[in-house]
């Protein structure tokens, strides 16, 4: 077997590095996601969860394939050189996403901001003038509920279900929602993006509607204090992953596992 | 009064199925007017009723996949013919064509 | 327990006899105690392997070579997490609470297959996890379908269902492999042989049938030998159709018997598996398991509702 001639579009694009943005958030987070596959806190929820894994590399595989938009004849080894055959500082996704599952309550709370940062990504890009990206935003959108609805009602639960899940949640939510506002750092060359259209919105207006619409619930389950500010900095710790640069969560931990196989066979076939 | 859901089961290996309401003052009557409601014509081996508040229903629009999912189902494999003819190539190609020649079972199963 | 009492030597030969005419047994009907027990200790088993296989398995969901078999994998795994589900289910309708079964698994109390107990070294065993061992779930879930206990053989029939995909999910993976580069070829048929005894394993001795309480029960339907032969008939004619051999020289079909002639498979290993101390792999696995468990116990009551079981 020859090593597949596998010459990969521009990637510096601005439409391409916003939608590089959305399948690698949506990657990692579906690969950190299905660390619990097998071992999640219940069967019933070991299911739920594993579609939860399951849409993110699905999803990303999807948004991958409109980074191609018919650059390349073999679609599906040009998603997997996307996927697993970048280097790290490639990856565009935030560097919340990175972060290890560490117990169920970390993860959910990644799973809720997570999940409702997409649902406001998603209805905004729904008004893309770039007519795949609009259709497949609608399409995620519909799925998207799902997630929703599985967030919530495991946010809710554990908001009353007495002292100590409360406090793990919140603990989870401290952790997370400082980190969050890494998701909304624009990608390189934003502006350009959303002159065109394709982006009907940019980045700091999208986390203006996602505070909207997670403030009222945090306010409401007693989480005030963790609602970030309008103007608040995104931490150190978790910046720039829009532009490439990742913790060793990503550069140690998930990446050499997660690619190797991939890289170790150039060209192969599986 | 009240409203029970009533479920039945057609034949052993069947799985239990909705087959309709009725109104009973409790269980215990709902279990014994069940029979003759929805039964009386030999429509099953088992049934059950569970009160219709305690029953309830998902909006079904949340079952509507708008994403493919095959590679969750066996239509998402596909191609078998060619993939056995190409792995039989490689194995000639790599002198392990002779493995074929072994005898087997005339029609060895499986699901093929 | 008098007027229904579960020691009775009429009602159970009456009981046996019914069995044998194919009559099958629902939870609210009377069943002697040894019926019970066996297919408690059945069924739990089975359900334990489905949770013990979804375990290496899973680890190379983060590993997979395509994005493509990622996800596959990964609702392949939720599947076997599914089957579980069902057949823990089972169990309980038998008396046996899942909260327990759950518990006395992951604390190293609970049995499972042999073949669950090893561990993994490359994407060949992702193949041979997928197609052989599954094959032989398959093979041994087929005639379960003819389970006397009849929640059990109406599960068995949504599982076997299920298994269709699994198996041909398994047989895409490895003619992938073995169609593929050289040293794709090396992984696959590195793993077969490492795979070759603990399926031979899998089976059980060959044990007559009439020897076999959980036939004689109405657990099983078919014999240990019965099974090994019919695994054989599907998966090495597919083996070596692929160019892949078995590691067993002796093994041969002979077309006049219609029988396969094999080396016989080193017992005494295999009790030391199921029945000696864990091997290091189900000994890991099931470290990080309870280790999860234990940090989440917080979590239990508001996952699955309150514990039954601790409110009595
Ligand atoms: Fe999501
Ligand atoms: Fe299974
Ligand atoms: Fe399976």
């Amino acid at each position: 077997m020859t090593a597949v001639d596998l010459a990969l579009p521009d990637l510096s694009t601005p439409r391409r590095q916003v939608l590089l943005a959305i399948a690698d958030d949506a990657l990692i987070s579906g690969h950190r996601a299905s660390h619990w596959t097998g071992v999640a806190p219940s069967l019933e929820e070991d299911l739920a969860f594993s579609t939860i894994a399951q849409a993110g590399i699905n999803h990303a595989d999807l948004w991958y394939q409109l980074v191609l938009a018919g650059t390349v004849d073999d679609v599906s080894a040009g998603v997997d050189a996307l996927g697993l055959g970048r280097e790290p500082d490639a990856y565009r996704h935030a560097i919340v996403c990175e972060r290890p599952p560490r117990d169920f309550a970390y993860t959910l709370a990644r799973h809720w901001v997570l999940d409702r940062f997409e649902a406001v990504r998603l209805a905004s890009l729904a008004d893309s003038t770039d007519r795949d990206v609009a259709a497949l935003s609608v399409k995620l959108r519909h799925e998207h509920r799902y997630h929703l609805e599985h967030a919530q009602l495991w946010f809710d639960r554990l908001v009353r279900g007495g002292d100590e899940p409360a406090e793990r949640l919140r603990d989870g939510l401290a952790q997370v929602l400082p980190e969050a506002l890494g998701l909304f750092e624009p990608v390189e060359a934003e502006d350009q993006a959303v002159a065109d259209g394709l982006l009907p919105i940019g980045h700091t207006q999208l986390r203006e509607r996602w505070l909207e619409s997670a403030a009222p619930l945090l306010e409401q389950a007693g989480f005030a204090d963790l609602v970030p500010a309008a103007d608040a900095a995104v931490p150190d710790a978790a910046a720039l992953g829009r532009r490439g640069c990742h913790t060793d969560d990503f550069v140690v931990d998930v990446w050499p596992e997660m690619t190797r196989l991939y890289r170790e066979h150039p060209g192969a076939r599986w | 009064m009240a409203t029970f859901e009533v479920f039945g089961r057609r034949k052993w290996d069947a799985p239990m199925e909705h087959v309709g309401i009725l109104h009973a003052p409790d269980a215990e009557a709902a279990l014994v007017l069940a029979r003759e409601t929805h039964f009386r014509h030999d429509e099953g081996v088992e049934y059950a009723v569970c009160p219709s508040e305690h029953f309830h229903t998902q909006d079904p629009t949340l079952l509507q996949r708008q994403v493919d999912i095959s590679y969750r189902l066996q239509s998402g494999y596909s191609g078998f013919r060619d993939k056995r003819e190409a792995a039989r190539q490689a194995a000639d190609a790599r002198g392990r064509g002779d493995l074929r020649e072994r005898p087997v079972p005339r029609r060895h199963g499986g699901e093929a | 327990m008098s007027a229904t009492s579960t020691c009775d030597p009429v009602r159970e030969e009456e009981f046996l006899a019914r069995l044998d005419e194919g009559h099958r047994v629902e939870p609210y009907e009377w069943m002697p105690d040894t019926y019970r027990t066996l297919n408690v200790k059945f069924i739990e088993m089975h359900a334990n392997s489905e949770i013990m296989g979804a375990l290496p398995e899973r680890e190379w969901i983060a590993r997979a070579p395509t994005l493509k078999r990622k996800r596959s994998l990964a609702a392949k795994v939720q599947d076997e997490v599914g089957h579980a589900h069902l057949i823990y289910r089972v169990a309980e309708s038998l008396g046996r609470p899942r909260r327990a079964m759950y518990e006395d698994l992951i604390a190293g109390k609970g049995r499972f297959h042999n073949v669950f107990h090893y561990p993994t070294y490359t994407w060949g065993d992702v193949a041979c996890i997928g197609f052989l061992v599954d094959g032989a779930a398959i093979v041994t879930q087929r005639a379960l379908l003819d389970t006397s206990y009849a929640p059990y053989a109406r599960v068995m029939k949504r599982v076997v269902a299920e298994e269709s995909l699994h198996y041909r999910h398994g047989e895409d993976i490895m003619l992938a492999l073995a169609s593929g580069t050289d040293e794709q070829f090396e992984m696959l048929q590195e793993a077969v042989n490492r795979w070759w005894e603990p399926i031979m394993h899998f089976f059980g001795t060959a044990v007559p049938a009439e020897q076999d309480p959980m036939i004689r029960w109405g657990v099983k339907g078919r014999s240990n030998e019965a099974s090994r032969q019919e695994w054989l008939n599907t998966y090495v004619p597919k083996m070596w159709d692929m160019g892949i051999d078995t590691p067993d020289p002796k093994l041969a079909y002979d077309p006049e018997t219609g029988w396969w002639d094999y080396t016989e498979p080193d017992w005494d290993r295999l009790a030391q598996i199921v029945k000696g101390e864990p091997t290091e792999a189900t000994a890991s696995r099931l470290y990080w398991r309870q280790l999860l468990h234990r940090h989440h116990a917080w979590l239990h009551d508001i996952i699955l509702g309150p514990d039954p079981a601790a409110a009595a």
